[in-house]
């Protein structure tokens, strides 16, 4: 089918229809959570209902109507996909324009928000996407900040050199920016904060990404064009690809998300239309909407649930659409990409975080104001953690009502004075069915988004005998990393609940094989939980067993699964077809290309500097270059007396200890002023010797 | 910048007519410190220190004197360029001016007088590190939820 080239209207984003289709949407969403609530009644309701199968029914609810919203919505993406339709004009997308045919008014930034990132590959992504900029003859429209919160020294002096030869290497003088704020005040959204109160007033839109964000040229293009028309628009959200990790954990989500997530971004496109979500990253912002309705409060209460909010992402999007902006997705925007987590622990430790900032949405959910739609994208927040323990409640409510039912044994005459035995009635059939069903509201879409790629074009992702053997094994793969999630999610969910807060440590990003030693550390709680559970089921309720077998097989093999999928070795093969692979991996869009050659440059750059300390303080007293440019840097401004006085103490205690004697806050003190070279460091020490 | 020198817990006095190595020892560091190892340059700056009148005292109040005369010095030669270079602007131009003699090819000009200020200042801005956009900010009301 031939796709019409866009016109000017195709840039303008619409809400139309809203109404009608969330109807239908949602009337879905209920008819389907009834029945399965109504079928989980029947089916335990054989010989009466007691309270503990109540109790299970009640939780089953809440579970299955999440289950159904997500399957309703991964079916409305599956025939959007089939179909290749707009989500929100249920139109065939047009053929969009190259980015060097669109003219664009409006100027953008792109802000980097970091905070104890290693600076050269953040640098290596600005210098893949610039040139992208470049190549596509938009260079102009766009700037560029790097916004440091970092509080390594070494990784900040890092920073500001890896920054000036990124500038000088590009020629970008002017163009490419950077700054580290000495307070790390309400964090990320802080940062932001800071930006827009001192510089956002020279550009219209701000294009946020994370440190692992990369983004095309012709997507960055598209995207302002997009805001430029439709000026109702706030906030519009890409949909990132994730790629670039190479364990086995992270190419089997890589796979995942490539084969399946356009399908429920179209899904949810579709429902949202201008209502959408922000998931703080890879999308652009109208700043003057921004300024004028996202700044964030402090939640009351103390932290972990109060305080400054921390998931700042879904706030916005909501306090945008309170102020009557629209917030769209678009799922068919290529050229967005992000990186996941490569393996078990790294994963869980962002949960952990995540968990947190989505459990203080508790307190935003009854805002003022807040539109229906924002109020569900907080709850789905909330409920991506919430519904770990209820999961658990589920489990183990059915795990004591099959004990319990065990022990009971059977009742033939439950009346007294009964003529006639009430035969118990064997409805097993009935929870098989229900299981079933339920099994394939999780997987159906996801085997569909599947056939819709082996049936179009298996090729980018290894041909259709990679894919068919590859969608099992990530099904597998999914069945056994579910429990270790769920009893970690519940874990934090008690952890945040109880009242302990989480720090802000830089996200780990780097690959690394994690030992079964740590893995056995993480999981040995595990590990004593999936014992005893199957210890009870298999001696108190022996026919539940077989259900439970892929809850306690996930818990049993945590260790060994944590440390084997943390291997780049392992699963890329199974005899002669290739496992897991996706399209980024054949056929690397030129930004992955381009990514790979900066990422290159920066470690020859690193192998140069072999040997050279990386200890930024020595760097700035060796090097006058780097002195002068840290010095170039800093905010022009005096320490006050009692700061210079301690800056004085800290200075003879290098000059009689050394770079080594100083703490990281002792540092980072010295550095915030600037640095002296080392014959006046050593000054008092030369001293005696003047004549 | 940081006064190190009141570190120090010498109490040793200078006479007046010992300044001259303090004075060559602060000037090769200034030089150096702009990546400038030229004899002549380090002669110039050390002279222009030695010129000014020095009352006796402690070995770190001269040093932090000297320190200071040669920032003084050079901050002028600066101005003389047309090149502001007060506070952190300071730093700004000896990032550029190391930036610009990596080569060593201003290592003669450095603090020359006579030279040709529009041939230097121009290069020179071209070095100077460019951080942060002009301040243009907004006004970000928090909000109520």
């Amino acid at each position: 089918m031939r796709r019409r080239p866009a016109r000017d209207e195709d840039f303008r984003l619409i809400d139309h229809a809203a109404p009608i289709r969330r109807t239908i949407f949602f009337g879905l969403v209920v008819v389907l959570s009834v029945a399965g609530i109504a079928a989980m009644t029947h089916a335990l309701s054989g010989d009466g209902l007691r309270p503990i199968e109540l109790v299970v029914i009640a939780i089953f609810g809440i579970n299955f109507t999440w289950i159904a919203l997500g399957f309703t919505t991964g079916i409305a993406g599956t025939i959007l996909r089939l179909f290749r339709l707009d989500p929100a004009r249920l139109r065939p997308s047009p053929r969009w324009p190259a980015a060097r045919d669109i003219v664009l008014e409006g100027r953008s930034i792109i802000l980097v928000p970091v905070h104890n990132e290693d600076p050269e590959p953040v640098f290596a992504r600005i210098r893949a996407v610039w040139r992208s900029l470049a190549e596509c003859g938009h260079s102009e429209s766009f700037d560029v900040f790097v916004l440091s919160d970092t509080r390594d020294p070494d990784i900040w002096i890092e920073e500001e050199l890896v920054w000036a030869r990124t500038v000088t290497e590009l020629a970008a003088e002017g163009r490419i920016f950077y700054r580290r704020r000495p307070d790390n005040r309400e964090r990320k959204s802080g940062n932001l904060r800071d930006f827009l109160e001192r510089w956002g007033g020279a550009y219209d839109f701000m294009i946020v990404f994370d440190a692992d964000s990369l983004m095309s040229g012709e997507t960055l293009v598209r995207l302002q064009r997009h805001m430029e028309a439709s000026p109702r628009a706030g906030m519009i959200q890409t949909s990132p690809i994730p790629t670039g990790h190479g364990t086995l954990f992270a190419r089997v989500l890589q796979f995942l998300s490539r084969l399946h997530g356009p399908t429920m971004a179209r899904g949810l496109a579709f429902w949202q239309l201008g209502s959408g979500n922000y998931w703080g990253h890879n999308a652009i912002i109208r700043i003057s909407a921004f300024v004028a309705c996202c700044g964030l409060p402090e939640l009351p209460g103390k932290p972990p649930l109060g305080g400054p909010i921390l998931s700042h992402d879904f706030v916005e999007a909501a306090l945008m659409r309170r102020g009557g902006w629209e917030v769209h997705l678009l799922p068919d925007l290529e050229g967005s990409w992000e990186e996941l987590p490569p393996n078990v622990i790294d994963y869980a430790i962002r949960d952990r975080r995540w968990c947190q900032g989505n459990l203080q949405h508790i307190k935003v959910l009854p805002g003022t104001g807040l539109r229906p739609l924002s109020r569900l994208h907080l709850f789905m927040g909330v409920m991506s953690y919430l519904s770990s323990p209820f999961w658990l409640l589920l489990l183990l409510a059915s795990t004591a009502a099959a004990i319990e039912a065990g022990m009971r044994g059977v009742d033939f005459f439950p009346e007294e004075a009964a003529l006639f035995p009430a035969w118990p009635l064997d409805r097993r059939d009935e929870m098989l069915t229900l299981l079933l069903f339920t099994l394939g509201m999780l997987i159906l879409p996801r085997l569909v988004s599947a056939l819709i790629v082996i049936l179009r074009n298996a090729r980018p992702y290894g041909g259709r005998a990679a894919l068919l053997v590859s969608m099992p094994l990530e099904l597998l793969f999914g069945v056994l990393l579910a429990p270790v999630m769920m009893l970690l999610h519940s874990r934090f969910v008690i952890e945040i609940l109880a009242g302990r807060a989480v720090g802000w440590e830089a996200q780990a990003r780097g690959e690394r094989i994690v030992t079964w030693r740590e893995a056995l550390a993480l999981h040995r709680g595990h590990l004593a939980v999936g014992i005893l559970w199957t210890g009870i089921a298999m001696f108190a309720a022996e026919g539940f067993l077989p259900w439970l077998l892929p809850v306690l097989a996930g818990l049993l093999l945590a260790p060994a699964f944590t440390h084997l999928t943390s291997r780049s070795d392992l699963g890329r093969q199974l005899g002669p077809v290739p496992l897991f692979l996706t399209p980024e991996e054949i056929d690397p869009p030129r930004e992955l290309r381009l990514l790979e050659e900066e990422c290159a440059r920066s470690a020859a750059h690193r192998a140069e500097a072999d040997g050279e300390t990386t200890d930024g303080l020595r760097r700035l007293i060796e090097d006058p270059v780097a002195s002068a440019l840290h010095a170039a840097l800093l905010p022009d401004a005096a320490p006050d007396p009692r700061t210079e006085a301690e800056i004085a103490i800290l200075y003879e205690k290098l000059a009689r200890l050394g770079a080594d004697s100083l703490s990281r806050r002792e540092k980072i003190l010295l550095l915030s002023w600037p640095v002296r070279p080392l014959d006046q460091i050593m000054a008092g020490r030369s001293a005696p010797d003047l004549p | 910048m940081n006064d190190m020198t009141r570190i120090t817990t010498s109490e040793i006095r200078l006479a007046v007519a010992d300044w001259t190595e303090p004075c060559h020892n602060v000037a090769r560091a200034w030089c150096r410190s702009f990546g400038v190892h030229s004899q002549a340059a380090v002669e110039r700056l050390a002279a222009r220190l030695a010129a000014a009148p020095m009352a006796s005292r402690s070995a770190h109040e001269a040093e932090t004197l000297l320190h200071d005369r040669a920032r003084t010095i050079i901050a002028g030669w600066f101005g003389a360029l047309g090149l502001a270079a007060e506070g952190r602007d300071f730093d700004r131009l000896r990032h550029a001016f190391l930036l610009a003699n990596a080569n060593g090819a201003l290592e003669t000009l450095f603090l020359a007088e006579g030279i040709e200020a529009a041939r230097l200042a121009p290069m020179l801005m071209r070095f100077v590190p460019v951080a942060t956009p002009p301040v243009r900010g907004c006004d970000m009301p928090r909000q109520r939820i």
